[in-house]
């Protein structure tokens, strides 16, 4: 009776059985690696959404600004514009808000895309996450008409997905009339 | 098992209810609430981001409603302006939800006005100034269409003080010793084809010179652009049967609606250049004829009657090319009637318009140089080419440069049409004015304008520096205009700092010492232009020295010569301010000194300024 008490006892307090902890690191496993999978697929999903917020913010940044200064610039300074190749450069010949005339210069320097007004670095135009795959302006001059078209590819990359997108725009240079 | 594992499950339950004796199974719990902390944070940052970004584009949207609504303030002043409608000083317009405050106001020269687009309080605002005058740039010491620019020995194009002068040519820069251009020089190829005249669609064959009638074939177009010139090549979807020969592609004008029976241009179709299989053959012609915008032109394939050599010309089942249509006949220069194709279909084929050849040759540049080929020159700066050879360049090379953007004159025949216009509004004197002219106009000094002269003007001042030609409004000469022995042309004083306008239909030719002058004040100029064709530096009828239809031979700084055409040639060690045209030369030891004054022109129709058409000055936002 006291052996069989004594047995018992330490059946009920001595551990688990083999099966029982394969059993438990079995299940422990396989719902850690699903949690962990899910874990690692919502970082990459999260990743993906930053990478699109940083690739639109750069896109409307640069398209933005491009469109409202091609649009007011008197004219193109063809001699410092590269058109029709990536990396495009393109130098308007406008007006600053006061009304005095500026230049205005925009080039692809490390992959990102910077402008210089009068000769002075200014900075540049897009989040330092994106960069700029290829940028092509092209010319167009119809005798009483003088637009820029501009094609640009902006890609970006967070731990280890990479997204490629293209915007393409074309402005009418108001300014020439 | 099923056994082991209830009691497995009732064990777990035991620890859970009692975990600060046994924390074993706390792992699982711990790496799941991790998880969810994990995911939640992820979910709220990424919702955060989502409703930023969605601010942003919600703004950016309202901003362009007020950008529009303030566009739509500016167009209804405009309208109200062209149409002699009434024009309030202020008012307020609403456009879709978005309010447009515009506020007009009038100066001595131009018609100002602001407009304050708001949408949701997001203000956009845009200004639009619009005036009598007619402002161009001339932002070259040279601009030259596809007729190019030759230099001779120690020519140069150079501009005032600092400035650079520079060459944009929609053709070849050649030069020779001694040939410098201080500035950019940038040779471009005018060659542009013309993407709306153009029939692509290849569906139905059409054996052309296998049976008669269908022996020759022609399809109608009219080129797209607004100014006339010169048809470089057309290109046409074509496969032969056999080696036919004897064909040729010609261009005719339109006869009542049919081609006529003479060929303003012809080059032969060698079987050799078109594959027995269908592919685009270009034809591109010796000598291009000019073509008129809005006119319609016929491009005949005249071929011979074979019955194993012929060829095909693939047309379309629909009318893919309304402006233009396709129709046959026996013979092309025989009179009578063609048979146009059953179905309107067109028959395939493309325009190229243009010409000029993008090379530099044997200058000193002193800024960058940008040409297709660049031969035995100085670069001072950056090269931009695709060949070069005897070279050298002081910056970057970049090889592999695409052809530079051609670019057109910037004076429109439309403006010019208007200027012509604005001068026969003030009257017509029906014969020659200066020397050996009528009456009311061979006496200098004479102030004249606006007015067209149906005739020659000889401005012969006699060595006289009394005997000046002041201009009161845009002269149009439909003959030839000299001036000469010390014989002087200026701006009336009232045109202050804005030019005024000579419109020429024939040759001019500046020499002996004569002046041009704008008004006295800076940035004020005449502009001499020439509407002339057919001078091009070798023969042609009417022209003037070296066969130019402006023939400068004396210095000049108070003018800006324009050829729409025809050449412009510089002699007689002549230094000019700036010169626009079709192809341009400078003799030995000439000289363009580009004076930036002269980069923004405000053109006027009469010193008063206030006829004419209605011109923006500046469209912007502020």
């Amino acid at each position: 009776m006291t052996l069989f008490s004594h047995d018992q006892r330490r059946r009920r307090e001595g551990g688990f059985s083999l099966i029982e902890v394969l059993l438990y690191v079995a299940i422990f496993s396989v719902i850690s690696v699903i949690s962990m999978n899910t874990l690692f697929q919502a970082i990459r999903s999260f990743d993906a959404l930053r990478i699109s917020r940083d690739i639109n913010d750069s896109s409307v940044g640069i398209m933005e600004r491009l469109t409202r200064d091609i649009k007011g610039s008197t004219a193109v300074d063809l001699g410092s514009s590269t058109f029709d190749i990536s990396p495009g450069r393109l130098t308007l010949n406008t007006v600053s808000a006061s009304g005095t005339p500026l230049t205005v210069e925009y080039y692809v320097s490390s992959s990102t895309l910077r402008y210089k007004e009068d000769g002075v670095e200014m900075g540049s135009l897009m989040s330092a996450k994106t960069a700029i795959d290829a940028l092509v302006f092209r010319y167009i001059n119809s005798g009483s008409t003088i637009g820029i078209k501009i094609e640009l590819h902006l890609s970006s990359a967070r731990g280890g997905v990479t997204r490629v997108e293209h915007f393409y725009d074309t402005v009418l240079m108001r300014g020439t009339y | 098992m099923h056994f082991l594992l209830q009691q497995f499950f009732r064990r777990m339950a035991a620890e859970c209810a009692t975990p600060h004796k046994h924390r074993r199974g706390a792992a699982l719990i711990i790496v799941i609430l991790f998880f969810v902390m994990i995911s939640l944070a992820i979910i709220q940052s990424a919702t955060v981001g989502t409703i930023v970004e969605l601010r942003t584009y919600h703004t950016l949207a309202t901003s362009k409603f007020s950008y529009v609504a303030a566009e739509a303030g500016v167009e209804d002043i405009f309208y109200r302006t062209i149409q002699d409608m009434s024009v309030p000083t202020e008012e307020t317009i609403m456009l879709n939800n978005a309010s447009s405050t515009v506020t007009v106001i009038d100066t001595a020269s131009a018609r100002e006005i602001y407009a304050t687009g708001n949408a949701k309080n997001e203000i956009r605002k845009v200004f639009l100034s619009i005036s009598r005058n007619a402002s161009a740039s001339f932002p070259y010491g040279a601009q030259v269409g596809s007729g190019g620019i030759v230099m001779r020995q120690n020519a140069k194009v150079d501009g005032v003080g600092l400035i650079k002068g520079g060459i944009y040519s929609d053709g070849q820069i050649v030069g020779a010793n001694g040939v410098t251009i201080t500035g950019n020089a940038i040779s471009s190829s005018s060659l542009v084809p013309d993407t709306s005249a153009s029939s692509t669609a290849c569906v139905i064959d059409e054996e052309v010179g296998h049976t008669n009638p269908n022996i020759d074939y022609a399809e109608s177009f009219v080129m797209t652009a607004t100014t006339s010139a010169p048809l470089a090549k057309v290109t046409l979807y074509l496969k032969r049967e056999g080696n036919p020969n004897g064909a040729n592609i010609r261009i005719t004008a339109d006869n009542g609606g049919k081609p006529s029976t003479t060929a303003l241009a012809t080059q032969s179709l060698p079987y050799s250049s078109v594959s027995t299989t269908y592919g685009w053959v270009d034809v591109a012609f010796a000598t291009p004829p000019t073509l008129e915008p809005a006119t319609t032109y016929w491009i005949v394939l005249d071929s011979s009657q074979d019955n194993n050599k012929y060829w095909y010309w693939c047309t379309s089942n629909a009318n893919t090319y309304t402006t233009g249509t396709s129709s046959l006949k026996q013979d092309w220069s025989t009179a009578g009637s063609w048979t146009a194709l059953s179905g309107d279909r067109d028959a395939t084929f493309k325009l190229t318009f243009g010409g000029g050849e993008s090379k530099i040759d044997q200058v000193t540049v002193s800024g960058n140089a940008k040409a297709d080929a660049i031969t035995d020159s100085t670069i001072g700066q950056d090269a931009y080419y695709q060949t070069i050879s005897g070279s050298t360049v002081s910056g970057f090379s970049h090889p592999g440069s695409p052809t530079p953007p051609y670019v057109p004159l910037p004076i429109s025949t439309t403006t010019i049409a208007q200027w012509n216009a604005d001068a026969t509004a003030g009257g017509t004197i029906n014969g020659n004015c200066g020397n050996g002219g009528l009456s009311e106009c061979n006496t200098l000094p004479l102030s004249l304008g606006p007015k067209k002269i149906a005739g020659n003007f000889d401005l012969d001042g006699g060595n006289d520096p009394s005997k000046v030609l002041t201009i009161t409004g845009t002269l149009y000469i439909t003959g030839n205009l000299i001036i000469r022995n010390k014989g002087k042309i200026k701006c009336d004083f009232a045109y202050l700092g804005n030019s005024c306008i000579v419109v020429v239909d024939g040759y001019v030719n500046v020499k002996g010492l004569a002046t041009l002058a704008g008004s006295g004040i800076d940035g004020s100029y005449v502009l001499l232009l020439s509407t002339k064709k057919g001078c091009l530096g070798d023969g042609g009828s009417g022209c003037s020295v070296n066969d130019s239809a402006i023939a400068i031979e004396n210095n000049v700084d108070g003018a800006l010569f324009y050829s729409t055409d025809s050449l412009i040639d510089i002699s007689n060690n002549a230094i000019v301010t700036a010169v626009l045209g079709y192809q341009l030369e400078l003799q030995n030891g000439t000289t363009i000194l580009y004076n930036s004054n002269i980069s923004s022109l405000s053109l006027t129709p009469t010193a008063s300024g206030v006829t004419g058409a209605w011109n923006t000055n500046r469209w912007s936002e502020y």
